[in-house]
C-alpha cells in the first residue's frame, strides 16, 4: 500500500520476542564524545602542543606554525565545550583538566560554566586547506585528544590522519539570536511531559 | 468431532492482569539504572504491583501485525496529505512550511520511533486510538526498565523461563542509530523542566552512543542561530544532528522556524511525521480503510454532525497532548470531560472503543515502532477512561 518503506522488511521472527541484551553506558551523563566510524573520509592533518613544538617538529614553517596557534587560541574560548560544573567537565576531560573563562571568573563567585584548557592544536599544511587550525582538549580515553565538536584520536605530536568532519572549524556563523525554539510548548503544556 | 472443532475455532482469552508482589529493591535498581522518573511528583509513575499476560498469538496476530500493517497504511498517508492542499489545510500545518515537510518526505528522511496507542481486551481486534508518532515518551521504562523486571522475576523463580515478552526495543534502537548514518555529533532536545522528557532523551542518547554516534544533551531554549542561519548549542557548535522531544506543530510555530528549511539541519523524528503526529490522521485513516478491523469510525468535526457515530463518540482536538482536551460522550450525555488548553485547530470524533476495566483500572497499550518495525509493547493504566500524564507504567509478561 505504500509508496515505499524506510526499512528492509524485518528479519523473520525468532522465538524470543525480547532483546538479548540490555545495557547502558551513559545514563546521566550531560556531553559526551563522538566516536569515530571507520568508514569517513580521512584529512590529513599536523597537531602540537604549541608553537613552539611544531617549529621543533620541522614540518611546517616558522610563520605557519605561529599562525595556526595563534587562530586556534583565539577560537578556544568561544568554541570550547561547555559545562554546568567542573565535576561534568572534568568526567569528560579527566582531573584537572578544566577551569572558568577568565571574564567569568572576575564577573561571578561560584556557578558559571566549565570549559576544558586548551591542551594543544591542530592544523592543515596549507592555512586555506580543508583542515582549519583548532584547539585541541585532552578527553576522557587514556592517550587521546579531543576537538571542540568531540572527535578523538590519537595524542600523538606531528602528523595526524583525521576525519572529514572534524577538520571543519567549529562553527562559522556569529550568534545573533536565542531561545528561538521552546516558547509554544511552555505557554500550552500543562503537563509533566511535553511528548505524550 | 465437537473436540476437533474446538481445536479449530481460535480461542480468544481474555487479556490479563495479575496481582503480585513488587521487588523489595526495585526503587534501588531503578536509580542504579538512571530511572530517576519512577515517582513522579509523589506519585507513582513505575508501577509493578500488577502485570498483564499475554499469549504469543495475542501478540503477534492482535499488536504486532496489525500495527506494521498500519504504518503502511500511514505513509499512504503521508503521501497523500503532501499532494493536497486541502488536507494539509484541514491538519492545521502551516502552508509556509509545506515544502519544508515535502523536501523531508521526497529525500526519504529517515524516522526513529513511535508508538501507536490501542485499547484491547483480547478478545476482539485492538482498537488503534492515535498515533504518538513524533514526540513519544514511556521510551525507557519500556524498554529497559520493563525487560529487567522480567529478568528479576524470572531469576526469582516467580516466572517460568519460558516467559518472554514483546520487547526488543532497546536492541532495535541501537540498530536504527546504525543505520542513520549520522555524520558528526548527535544533539538531543528537550525541555529542561521536564525530568520525564530529560530521561528520554538521555536514554535515547545511551542507545546512539553504542551505535558510535556521539552525542550531546541540550535543552531547548539554548539553541541559538547565527548570522548564517545556522543553528548552534550553548558552546556555538553548529547542530548537523538534532533529535527533537519536542513537537513539529510548537517547532513551527517557534521564532526559529523560518530558519528550519535553511538551516541544513537533519531533524529526528523528519519533518513529514507532522503529518502522522495530528489527530487528523484517524479521520484520513478511515477514509482510506473504511471498515478495517483495527480502526475507529473516525471523521473532521467540521465535515459531519457530530451524531454521526450515534450516541456514543470521543472527540479529540487535532492537537493534544497527554489527554488533554478529549471529551467521551456515552448515550448521547458528555461522561468523561479533561481540560487543557488545546482545541482551537478544529477537531476529530471517534467512535468509542472503551478501554477495558481491568481490576478498576483503564489499560492502554502502547504498540512501539522503532525505525517503523513493531518493537514492542509498554503499558500505562489509569484511573480514568482517559489516559492522562499520571497514568502509571505497568509492566507485561507472554505466557503460553
Amino acid at each position: 500500500m505504500a509508496k515505499f518503506k524506510q526499512f528492509p522488511p524485518r528479519p523473520p521472527l525468532v522465538a524470543r520476542k525480547r532483546s538479548g541484551r540490555v545495557a547502558l553506558i551513559a545514563m546521566g551523563v550531560s556531553v559526551s564524545a563522538l566516536a569515530l566510524t571507520g568508514c569517513e573520509e580521512k584529512v590529513d592533518a599536523l597537531q602540537y602542543s604549541s608553537a613552539e613544538a611544531c617549529i621543533v617538529g620541522g614540518e611546517l614553517s616558522e610563520a605557519d606554525c605561529q599562525a595556526g596557534f595563534a587562530a586556534a587560541q583565539k577560537d578556544h574560548a568561544r568554541v570550547a565545550p561547555k559545562y554546568q560544573s567542573r565535576q561534568d567537565c572534568e568526567a569528560e576531560h579527566g582531573a584537572a583538566a578544566c577551569q572558568q573563562p577568565a571574564q567569568q571568573q572576575q564577573a561571578s563567585s561560584g556557578g558559571g560554566l566549565w570549559m576544558p584548557l586548551m591542551i594543544g592544536y591542530m592544523m592543515g599544511r596549507a592555512m586555506s586547506g580543508p583542515v582549519a587550525a583548532q584547539p585541541l582538549y585532552r578527553s576522557s580515553s587514556a592517550g587521546k585528544v579531543r576537538t571542540a565538536s568531540g572527535a578523538k584520536w590519537d595524542a600523538k605530536a606531528g602528523p595526524v590522519s583525521v576525519p572529514k568532519s572534524a577538520a571543519a572549524r567549529p562553527s562559522a556563523g556569529k550568534v545573533v539570536s536565542r531561545s528561538g525554539f521552546g516558547r509554544t510548548g511552555g505557554r500550552r503544556s500543562g503537563g509533566r511531559s511535553f511528548g505524550g | 468431532m465437537g473436540a476437533v472443532l474446538a481445536a479449530a475455532a481460535s480461542a480468544a482469552e481474555p487479556l490479563q492482569r495479575i496481582i503480585t508482589p513488587e521487588r523489595y529493591n526495585w526503587r534501588e535498581i531503578a536509580e542504579e539504572l538512571g530511572f530517576r522518573f519512577h515517582t513522579i511528583g509523589g506519585d507513582p509513575y513505575w508501577f509493578e504491583g500488577a502485570y498483564y499476560s499475554f499469549t504469543m498469538r495475542q501478540i503477534e496476530d492482535d499488536l504486532e501485525t496489525p500495527s506494521e500493517e498500519l504504518e503502511e497504511m500511514c505513509f499512504a498517508i503521508v503521501d497523500k496529505a503532501l499532494q493536497s492542499e486541502e488536507i494539509m489545510t484541514r491538519l492545521a500545518i502551516p502552508q509556509k512550511h509545506w515544502d519544508y515537510i515535502v523536501d523531508s518526505w521526497v529525500g526519504k528522511a529517515k524516522n526513529l520511533y513511535g508508538r501507536m496507542d490501542f485499547s484491547y481486551n483480547g478478545e476482539g481486534p485492538a482498537k488503534f486510538l492515535e498515533y504518538n508518532a513524533d514526540t513519544p515518551t514511556s521510551l525507557y521504562e519500556a524498554g529497559v526498565f520493563q525487560w529487567r523486571w522480567l529478568e528479576d522475576l524470572q531469576g526469582d523463580g516467580r516466572l517460568p523461563a519460558s516467559a518472554d515478552q514483546y520487547n526488543s526495543i532497546h536492541e532495535t534502537l541501537i540498530e536504527a542509530f546504525q543505520g542513520f548514518g549520522i555524520d558528526g555529533l548527535l544533539h538531543l532536545t528537550a525541555e529542561a523542566a521536564s525530568e520525564e522528557d530529560v530521561g528520554t532523551i538521555e536514554y535515547l542518547a545511551d542507545c546512539a552512543e553504542q551505535a558510535g554516534v556521539g552525542t550531546h544533551l541540550l535543552p531547548i531554549d539554548t539553541i541559538g542561530v547565527t548570522d548564517k542561519g545556522q543553528f548552534v548549542d550553548g558552546a556555538e557548535q553548529v547542530i548537523s544532528n538534532l533529535f527533537k522531544l519536542y513537537p513539529w506543530e510548537w517547532m513551527f510555530h517557534d521564532e526559529f522556524a523560518d530558519n528550519l528549511a535553511t538551516s541544513n539541519m537533519r531533524v529526528i523524528e523528519p519533518p513529514w511525521k507532522a503529518v502522522l503526529s495530528n489527530k487528523g490522521l484517524l479521520p484520513l485513516l478511515w477514509e482510506l480503510a473504511p471498515g478495517h478491523p483495527n480502526l475507529l469510525p473516525s471523521f473532521f468535526t467540521d465535515a459531519v454532525d457530530a451524531d454521526v457515530l450515534g450516541d456514543n463518540y470521543v472527540k479529540k482536538p487535532i492537537y493534544s497532548r497527554e489527554g488533554a482536551n478529549i471529551e467521551i460522550v456515552e448515550n448521547g450525555e458528555t461522561t468523561m470531560k479533561a481540560d487543557g488548553p488545546y482545541g482551537e485547530e478544529g477537531g476529530i470524533v471517534q467512535a468509542l472503543a472503551a478501554l477495558p476495566k481491568m481490576d478498576g483500572v483503564y489499560p492502554v497499550l502502547g504498540n512501539w515502532l522503532i525505525a517503523s518495525r513493531p518493537a514492542g509493547l509498554g503499558i500505562r493504566e489509569d484511573d480514568t477512561p482517559i489516559t492522562r500524564d499520571d497514568a502509571r507504567f505497568v509492566p507485561h509478561v507472554i505466557l503460553d
